[in-house]
This record gives C-alpha cells, sequence and structure tokens, in this order.
C-alpha cells in the first residue's frame, strides 16, 4: 500500500484493519528516509486504518539512528542543520506518541538509540523476550535526543507524582546510571527493570508469535476507545539541584579514574537533559522544554573533538572508542 | 586552661553493642537506641535528681526521618526523663557525640548547668543511602575548583589521602586486620563488658499459623562487626571500591553499623551533694577544618590544637580513640603526628568496632570512660576525622 526506498506498509489478508510497518535500511537503521517513511505510515495508519504495528521481518527491530547519514553536515560542521534533524527525529517520535491510532512496537533482537526511542513512544510495545534494548548514544560521545531523556523526565514526574513528597530525583538516579553507562538490557525482563518497556508493555516468549500478539494488541486498543494521552502541561523537573546530585556521582567516578573527562561531559549532557536543565528544581515543564535541552545538548557534544573522534572510530570500525 | 569557671566531670557513660549495617539492631528504631542509653546512663548515678538536668544534647549525622524530628527530645521522654528536660539535636557528622559532650561540658564549664547528658545515636541501617533520605547537592560546589572536594565521597577522600600520604594497600589491610585483631581478642578478654548496656531487640513478627503477631526477643550483649578470621590474605583478595587504581577497599574502611552512646556529666556540686564518684575530668575540646578532598587528615590539625589548649603534652595521652574512618586515614594521622601505636585503639576502631557516625564518638568516649575506669589511662582521647573535610579531638583526664 506504500513503499518507499526505506520503508514498506503492508497488511496481511486476514487482519486488513491493522497496517504493519517495516524497515528496508541496513540493520533497520533510522536515516532521514526512514524517518519520514514513519511519520507518512502513521498519517496513513490514521486514515485508513485502526491502528499501526511496527515490525521486521528479522532482528534487529532497530540498531538506531544512521550515524553515517549525519556525517557530512557534521565533517561541514552544519550544526544548525544537524539540529534541524534531531529536531525531525523527535517530531517523528511524537507523532509516533500522539498518533490518533494506536501504534505497536513489535521488538526483537536489538533496539539501540533512535531505536529505543521509537519502542518508548509507542502506544504499546510486545517484545520477544529475547529483545536487548537500551539507549546506547554515550558510547559515541552523544546523548538519546530523539526523546528518550525526555520520555524519562516524564516518567520520573509521572512516578514522583504519585508519591507523598513529590521527590523526581529518585526516579531519576537510576536512569540516569543506565543512560550514561549506554546500558542495554539482556532481555524484555530486564528492559521493563531499566524502565525502557512500561508495566503495560508484553513480554512474548515465543519470537514467532510477536507480530500475531502485537496486532492484536493494537486492535483491541482500538476497539477499546484508543485516544492517545492528552500533552502533559506541567512536568515537574529535578533541575539544577538534580544536576548537581548526579554531577557529584560524575566526580567521584571520573575522580576515582573509572570515567574519562569526555565521559563526565557527555553523562552531564545526559544529566541536563533527564533535569530539564538549569531550571529551579521542582519547576514545571512541557514536553517541548524537555525536547529543546536534549536537543542542545547534543548538538553542543556534537561540537566537541572527542565525540567527533568516537563517531568516525564507529563509522570506521563498527566498535566504540574510549576517549 | 581555658577561663571556665568550674570543671565539668563525667560521672558515668554507657553505650549499646554496635550492631552491622541491616543486622543485630536493624530494626531498633534510632530515639529507641537513644532512650536505652539515656536509661542505662542514669542508672549508673543512683539517686540524681533527673530534674536537675540542664539539657540532653544529642549527635547525630543524619537527624532525618527515623532520627529526625528533634531525636534528642523524643529519645529523653522515651527515656522517662521528666518533660521539663530539653534536648537538642547536633550534627558535626562523624564527631557529633564527641561535640555533644564538649557543648554539654561547656555548659557546666560556665556556670550555667549543673548536670547534663551528651550522647549520640545513629542506625545506618534505617538510611536508605549514605547520604541520608534525600540527596541533594547544591550546584554552587561546581562553581569553584576548591570546592569540588564537597562533592568527593569518603572514600575518594581516603584514596588521595593514601596517595598524598603514600599509605599503601599492603600497610592498610594490615592496620584493618590488627583492628579485628584486638576487637577480637578485647571481647574474648570482657573488656567492652562495662561500658555496654546490652540491648534486648524485641522483633514483632508473623506467626501464619495462628494469624498473630509474635514478639521474639533476642539479648544482644557485644559488638557486631570484629572478624576474628579477618587476615591478610583475605583482604589482599578485595577490589578497590573508590577508584580503579585505589587502595581502599570495604576491608581496610570503617563498618556502616547501628549504635548510640551516652555520658553524664556533673558539676563539683553535684558530685558533692549526690556523693557521686568521677571517672574523668573534661579537658577540652578542638576542631579544625581542613581541605574536604583529604578530609580523613582533619586530626592532624585538632590533636595539637586541644593538647595545646588544655596544656597536656601529646606523650602524657596514655589512650587514644582514633576513628578509623579508613585505614589509609588512621594511618596518615598517626604517621605525621607520631602517634604511639600502641595507645591508639588499644582494643580495636571502627574498622572492626563499627561506625555508627554520629554515634560513634560517644560510643568511643565510653570505651575511653571504661578504660580510665581499669585504671588504665590518665589521659584519654577521642578524635577523629569529618567529612567535609574537619578534624575533632576531645580530652578527658582520669580522676
Amino acid at each position: 500500500m506504500f513503499e518507499s526506498d526505506a520503508v514498506r506498509m503492508w497488511i496481511a489478508p486476514n487482519d486488513a484493519d491493522i497496517a504493519v510497518l517495516s524497515f528496508k535500511s541496513k540493520a533497520n537503521t533510522l536515516g532521514p528516509d526512514v524517518l519520514e517513511g514513519i511519520i507518512e505510515a502513521v498519517a496513513r495508519a490514521e486514515r485508513d486504518y485502526k491502528g499501526l504495528v511496527i515490525w521486521q521481518a528479522k532482528p534487529p527491530f532497530s540498531a538506531g539512528a544512521n550515524l553515517a547519514a549525519l556525517a557530512p553536515a557534521l565533517q561541514a560542521k552544519d550544526f544548525a542543520g544537524l539540529e534541524k534533524a534531531v529536531a525531525r527525529f523527535q517530531q517523528m517520535s511524537q507523532t509516533l506518541k500522539y498518533a490518533q491510532v494506536p501504534v505497536v512496537a513489535a521488538v526483537s533482537g536489538m533496539a539501540l538509540g533512535g531505536g529505543c526511542e521509537v519502542v518508548m513512544h509507542s502506544s504499546r510495545a510486545v517484545a520477544a523476550l529475547e529483545s536487548y534494548i537500551g539507549l546506547v548514544e554515550a558510547g559515541v560521545g552523544l546523548i538519546p535526543a530523539g526523546g528518550g531523556c525526555k520520555e524519562f523526565a516524564l516518567r520520573a514526574a509521572e512516578a514522583a507524582a504519585r508519591t507523598a513528597g513529590g521527590d523526581v530525583f529518585p526516579f531519576l538516579q537510576p536512569v540516569f546510571q543506565t543512560v550514561a553507562m549506554a546500558n542495554v538490557s539482556k532481555s524484555a525482563l530486564e528492559a521493563r527493570e531499566l524502565g525502557f518497556l512500561r508495566e503495560s508493555d508484553a513480554v512474548v516468549f515465543h519470537a514467532g508469535e510477536l507480530l500475531h500478539v502485537a496486532r492484536q494488541t493494537a486492535r483491541a486498543l482500538a476497539e477499546s476507545g484508543w485516544r492517545p494521552k492528552l500533552p502533559p502541561r506541567a512536568i515537574k523537573v529535578a533541575g539544577r539541584n538534580g544536576i548537581a546530585s548526579l554531577e557529584m556521582m560524575l566526580v567521584n567516578m571520573k575522580e576515582g579514574g573509572m570515567i574519562s573527562a569526555h565521559d563526565y561531559r557527555v553523562a552531564k549532557g545526559a544529566a541536563s537533559a533527564l533535569c530539564g536543565g538549569e531550571v529551579e528544581t521542582g519547576t514545571p515543564v512541557n514536553e517541548d522544554w524537555l525536547l529543546a535541552v536534549e536537543r542542545h545538548e547534543f548538538v553542543e557534544l556534537l561540537k566537541t573533538e572527542k565525540t567527533q573522534s568516537r563517531i568516525a572510530h564507529m563509522l570506521e570500525t563498527g566498535k566504540p572508542l574510549r576517549n | 586552661m581555658s577561663n571556665q569557671i568550674q570543671d565539668a566531670y563525667i560521672v558515668a557513660a554507657t553505650r549499646t553493642p554496635v550492631g552491622k549495617v541491616r543486622g543485630a539492631l536493624k530494626n531498633v528504631r534510632p530515639d529507641d537506641m537513644l532512650a536505652h542509653v539515656i536509661k542505662n546512663v542514669m542508672a549508673r548515678a543512683p539517686g540524681l535528681d533527673p530534674q536537675l538536668i540542664g539539657d540532653v544534647v544529642v549527635g547525630c549525622a543524619m537527624p532525618e526521618a527515623e532520627q529526625g524530628m528533634n531525636v534528642a527530645r523524643i529519645g529523653l521522654l522515651l527515656a522517662g526523663l521528666p518533660n521539663s528536660v530539653p534536648g537538642m539535636t547536633i550534627n558535626r557528622f562523624c564527631a557529633s557525640g564527641v561535640q555533644a559532650v564538649a557543648l554539654a561540658a561547656d555548659r557546666i564549664r560556665l556556670g550555667e548547668a549543673d548536670v547534663m547528658i551528651a550522647a549520640g545515636t545513629e542506625t545506618m541501617s534505617m538510611m536508605p543511602t549514605m547520604m541520608g533520605n534525600k540527596v541533594s547537592l547544591n550546584p554552587a560546589v561546581f562553581e569553584r575548583d576548591e570546592n569540588v572536594g564537597i562533592a568527593y565521597g569518603m572514600g575518594l577522600t581516603a584514596e588521595k589521602v593514601a596517595a598524598q600520604w603514600q599509605v599503601s594497600r599492603e600497610d592498610q589491610d594490615a592496620f584493618a586486620v590488627a583492628s579485628h585483631r584486638k576487637a577480637t581478642a578485647a571481647i574474648a578478654a570482657g573488656k567492652f563488658k562495662a561500658e555496654i548496656s546490652h540491648c534486648t531487640v524485641r522483633d514483632h513478627v508473623p506467626d501464619f499459623k495462628s494469624g498473630a503477631v509474635k514478639i521474639v526477643e533476642r539479648v544482644i550483649e557485644n559488638d557486631e562487626g570484629p572478624r576474628p578470621d579477618s587476615s591478610n590474605e583475605g583482604l589482599a583478595k578485595l577490589k578497590p571500591v573508590f577508584a580503579a587504581k585505589g587502595s581502599v577497599t570495604a576491608g581496610n574502611a570503617s563498618q556502616m553499623s547501628d549504635g548510640a552512646g551516652a555520658v553524664l556529666l556533673v558539676s563539683e556540686k553535684i558530685l558533692k551533694q549526690f556523693n557521686l564518684k568521677p571517672i574523668a575530668r573534661f579537658r577540652g575540646f578542638a576542631v579544625a577544618g581542613v581541605p574536604p578532598e583529604i578530609m580523613g587528615i582533619g586530626p592532624i590539625e585538632a590533636i595539637p590544637r586541644v593538647l595545646k589548649q588544655a596544656g597536656v603534652k601529646q606523650a602524657d595521652v596514655d589512650w587514644i580513640e582514633l576513628n578509623e574512618a579508613f585505614a589509609a586515614q588512621a594511618l596518615a594521622v598517626m604517621r605525621t603526628l607520631e602517634l604511639d601505636p600502641q595507645k591508639v585503639n588499644p582494643l580495636g576502631g571502627a574498622i572492626a568496632l563499627g561506625h555508627p557516625l554520629g554515634a560513634t564518638a560517644a560510643i568511643r568516649t565510653a570505651t575511653v570512660m571504661a578504660a580510665m575506669q581499669r585504671g588504665e589511662a590518665k589521659f584519654g582521647m577521642v578524635t577523629m576525622c569529618i567529612g567535609t573535610g574537619m578534624g575533632a579531638a576531645g580530652l578527658f583526664e582520669a580522676v
């Protein structure tokens, strides 16, 4: 029904009410054309179908953003252009999150970096037990900026709102470690513990059932009157005190020789994005604010020589560089 | 000497056994531990009218949650002291207990009170983190390089001291083993019996058969931390915790613990009025600041200061309770001041006996008092380093 060089949107004859979107890129990475394909697929699903499932015929679900696509702009030091590219990724994430039909991510294998952010912004995820999910951007000297930090900040604020004191920080601390250390889950169950999957996301023990369960999930959501959540307008953030408290952990790790100076710089960027920037603790902000902070931190890191070296090394060797 | 108008005398001192974190005392609230030692210290001065107590000063390093709400006042009321007796909680981190003794003594020395209780209480079992219930650092700490040390964890400061004072891993481990050996021998010889007020712990547990809540009683008589089997070989296997290429391990650092201690101080007038036998005279207290990133060296500044203030020579001090926050800093202090190892922690220190933060110095004051009662010390000292960069020392003279 819709196919580009990057994606294919299709339906099965017996499940014609739920559309399926599959990527065609190498390792199902997310380049600009895939982002446009996702946005187009959501629009078509909203118009013609009850729901959309993002599923790949073979793992991985997605190895993340296509770093090679960023390389020319990075070489040209076109940071304004790079910021626009990040903003477009964020638009894609928000499109998934606020789609008028349920979007279900059917995850099997790796869902890394931007792939993880697709999972986090889907209405639901259905994950095979053997799913390896993580925000690995720190490995290339970056932070998650496709809405991953924003989503963690929001989830922390929602969890804190259910507690007596309403303190966000205890909910951010473990997430910060996960992001700063680029931790990847060893299973779907661990992905839930790490916060990449929500309690409402399903784990499927037989990967062969993944597409079926994902379609059924999308259908059930649609038939139970699916409406996307209203965008939160008052997300309380940990702010500058939160950043300082996370920085305290980093100081100890750096002085103890456990992380490099650039690891420190990258992790501080993540701290800022997770805490909503240098605002007062408990300040209510909206998603746009959080997205702007993570975008800013991402671009500032791109400007650093060491992050550029990490990216170049990853593109050349496929392995992370510790510098 | 200072401009005091009268002496302050210690007539009683006692403590709980020290429990390992999440160990024997894990369910005992800090206000209950405090009440326990207050009751017992008063019991050691029979006949003394509790109405005369001017104040109860209680040290606590993390005075929040279970030990918040002015734990001093709650503890003294739970101990059954008259509600006319006031109480205040103070915090100088690890020196809180001896700071409490100094503040209490000062009220007597100034003639403003005749009877005072100084104490310390701390539960580390009930603290969710080493930094208390809520971690929140001031962002301004990172605005000036010289303040960044405030953000250092205590273990990292010990690594800095080990590096700067060239304290080897082998020396740290040997010091830790010695601490365990001394403590184990002291327990076996019954050296702590006089100072400890044993605790009867009542655990409320479900009896699933009957559906009732059952109360299980346990009597805790000894410190839980000392390990008779501690060895250099065993400790050498432990990995550094705070630095990738460091030397500070869980084995050569103090243990996290629960406990409380209390000290009863009176004026000469009260000694005579109630026919009380003093153990010691309070001779002085000093506290000094040092760079936060090497906080462990605090006693290097505090010890000479208190000795000078009291007009006492270091060689005349026969018993020094030097808190073993870390073997690295304890050794750095001992070497710099040339403290006689035979006089330092003769019954072991915090590496073996445990370190319930704000309670430790009150607990160790009880140890010094017991040594004086046994006739083993004329001058005794309680000294320690303090987080964020300080050192404190309190000096006592047996009478």
